[in-house]
């Protein structure tokens, strides 16, 4: 009965409304548009524009340049490298700060969460300064090492890789514990327990179970901070000194120094590229092994 | 036998003594002991938060207990960590790791014991055979039902031949047609094996059907440990009697002697003869149980020796018996079952109720 009512009712429901689904995508998109139109006139727009320029007279010179010119290719691998080092060593730090995070008891979780959100929320500039305050050849490690007859001279902690890679594993070190926490707040405790009760010492259950369940928190975590790494301006640009060159670097000496438009843009574009690739490759690695 | 219905003859493999647990001010266990023969099937029944898992974590190691002692075939195992012991657990859950398959779930604990691969495939390939799972080894968990999860791991806590089984609630996911053949699949499994096993569940039913022996637990404490009969048929505490299987409970003193029997006169007013062991009967107060499958209905005083006449209050027909509550003159009211269908009665109809003076036991006051 219900049947043929419904097949009744079918053709004048169709010609008038929306289905109820129908209604609600609706509404997302409208509610969705404003930021679309926002992305689109901020982001997109200029990024096209970038494209354009660096096709200038529609050729692909700019592009021949960069692939060829030995500096960009020096700087680009060095970009790769120091990015690689900051994710690996943001992971080797931030993987136990997370899994604390997901275990302690609360008073300890809140405690921790504190103390790694409450840098995120300082300014970068501020938090770069102070490194600048921590590490220079009158900073305070380097007083307190002098002071108590340890080296005889400052180490060269600033202006130099050193300092980038603290900075940036500094700055970046939440954009991997969110992440990875937040897939270990998931992770099923027994599980654990009954891989050790199965005869698992403990760096078994964290090779065979632990690590292959929060690995997509490990791949989200690792993206982000690689990308990151790849564009960074301000903290190798205050910690480097001008001795450390990285992408974001050249790219605005050929905009700032040299007013090179063209070959600034044929930069942003292939870092764009690297950046995409990137990207699909951690998201392979993330959905290969996803629980 | 013993009067804990004690492992008897088969040498114990796992002796708790004394154990002793607390969370803060919580006392999951208060001096728990417990041994558990060879082969043997013991169940720890009992109500919620009475303690069950907290036993049976400290037995695997995954809580340590405040005092006390476990030993595992005769080695202390108090302080071992759970890697070393050698003991399978089923988790209430399941506890399948969600990112291997089947089959690797299996090997997981052979790998752990560096067992050489072709063995491992051999043993694997052997117990997916038996827990009657052949051709799902290259499964994930998550494609399995309920069912088939609980065989995997039932599977995998045992493929390594443990010393001891131990299996928390395992069946209470399921739905009562599956969890029946689960219960008869894990008892030939575990007979089958010769597995040592303890099991837990607050469903008495389950308890009674599988067990060799039956720990009843209330409040950390283990109330009465014997065989399922004994359980049943002589509960030593007015909790036991509550809790396995259903009860009259009757309170009373001894007021005499009548035909060889005690003379119980209950708080209602009824007189009772009652078979009670020599030692109660000088007692004071008396707690005594009566089970509804011993009261019948008579067509004369003289078929039994206690005779009353009562009221129907109610009959609830529940398919393979049925079940009345009856009121006395004095106002007590109890509950009786029969086999069967049952006499359709109208309440309000008078009958003639009876039972024995051997159908009746009592329990120490509480
Ligand atoms: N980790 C814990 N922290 C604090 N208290 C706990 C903890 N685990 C158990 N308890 C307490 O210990 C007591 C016994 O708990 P346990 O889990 O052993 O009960 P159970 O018999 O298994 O109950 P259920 O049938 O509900 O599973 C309960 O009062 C419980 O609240
Ligand atoms: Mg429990």
């Amino acid at each position: 009965m219900q049947l043929t009512a419904a097949t009744a009712a079918r053709p004048a429901g169709r010609r008038v409304r929306l289905s109820r689904a129908g209604r609600y995508r609706l509404l997302y998109a409208a509610l969705a548009a404003p930021g679309v139109l926002l992305l689109a006139v901020v982001f997109v727009y200029p990024l096209l524009d970038l494209m354009r320029l660096s096709f200038e007279n529609g050729s692909l010179a700019h592009y021949e340049e960069v692939v060829s010119g030995g500096l960009f290719g020096t700087v680009f691998w060095n970009t790769v490298r120091i990015a690689l080092i900051v994710t690996i060593a943001c992971a080797v730090l931030g993987y136990p700060v997370a899994h604390f995070l997901a275990t302690a008891s609360r008073g300890w979780a809140l405690f921790g969460l504190l103390c790694v959100v409450l840098p995120f929320w300082t300014s970068l500039l501020v938090r770069t300064y102070a490194w600048m305050i921590l590490l220079g050849n009158n900073g305070i490690i380097n007083k307190l090492l002098v002071g108590a007859g340890l080296v005889e001279r400052p180490l060269p902690l600033l202006h130099n890789e050193f300092g980038v890679l603290v900075g940036m594993v500094h700055v970046l070190l939440p954009y991997f514990v969110f992440p990875v926490y937040a897939v270990m707040l998931r992770v099923d405790r027994t599980l654990m327990a009954a891989a050790e009760g199965l005869g698992a010492p403990l760096w078994q259950v964290l090779r065979r179970i632990y690590l292959p369940l929060t690995l997509p928190g490990i791949a989200a975590g690792g993206t982000l901070v690689f990308i990151l790494s790849l564009g960074f301006f301000i903290t190798p640009a205050l910690l480097g000194g001008g001795k450390v060159m990285m992408i974001a670097l050249l790219i605005e000496q050929q905009v700032g120094q040299m007013l090179n438009w063209g070959m600034a843009a044929a930069m942003c574009m292939t870092l764009v590229a690297a950046i995409l690739l990137a990207y699909a490759a951690f998201k392979r690695l993330g959905r290969r092994n996803a629980p | 036998m013993s009067p804990d219905g004690g492992s008897g003859s088969r040498a114990p493999i796992l002796a708790v003594s004394h154990a002793r647990k607390t969370y803060g001010p919580v006392v999951a266990l208060e001096g728990v002991s417990l041994t558990v023969g060879e082969g043997e099937f013991v169940t720890l029944l009992g109500p919620s938060g009475s303690g069950k898992t907290t036993l049976l974590k400290a037995i695997a190691g995954f809580e340590e207990i405040d005092d006390g002692r476990i030993e595992l075939a005769g080695q202390d195992i108090t302080d071992m960590p759970p890697a070393r012991r050698g003991i399978g657990m089923v988790f209430q859950n399941y506890a399948l790791f969600p990112h291997l398959t089947v089959a690797r779930n299996i090997a997981f604990p052979l790998e752990m014991r560096g067992v050489a691969r072709a063995e491992i495939d051999r043993r694997v390939e052997e117990i997916l055979r038996l827990v009657e799972l052949e051709g799902y080894g290259a499964r994930l968990p998550r494609q399995l039902s309920g069912g088939q999860q609980q065989r995997v791991a039932l599977a995998r806590a045992t493929v390594f031949n443990p010393r001891l089984l131990l299996l928390d609630e395992p069946f209470s996911a399921l739905d009562r047609k599956l969890r029946e053949s689960m219960q008869v699949e894990l008892r030939h499994l575990q007979q089958r094996l010769g597995l040592t096993t303890v099991f837990v569940t607050h469903d008495q039913e389950e308890a009674l059907l599988l067990s060799d022996r039956i720990a009843v637990m209330n409040h950390g404490r283990i109330e009465q440990l014997g065989h399922p009969a004994a359980i049943y048929d002589h509960p030593a505490s007015r909790f036991v009697a509550g809790f396995v299987g259903e009860a009259n409970m009757l309170r009373g003193h001894v007021a005499g002697s009548r035909g060889g029997h005690a003379e119980v006169a209950l708080d209602s007013g009824d007189r009772l003869a009652v078979d009670l062991p020599p030692a109660a009967r000088g007692a004071g107060d008396l707690q005594l149980v009566l089970r509804p499958e011993r009261i019948r209905w008579l067509d004369d005083a003289a078929q039994a020796d206690n005779a009353f006449p009562a009221v129907l209050v109610e009959h609830l027909y529940l398919g393979q018996n049925s079940k009345y509550r009856v009121r006395l003159a004095s106002g007590l009211e109890l509950t009786l079952r029969t086999q069967g269908e049952g006499e359709p009665l109208a309440a309000g109809t008078e009958r003639l109720v009876g039972w024995d003076a051997r159908d009746i036991r009592g329990v120490p006051c509480s």
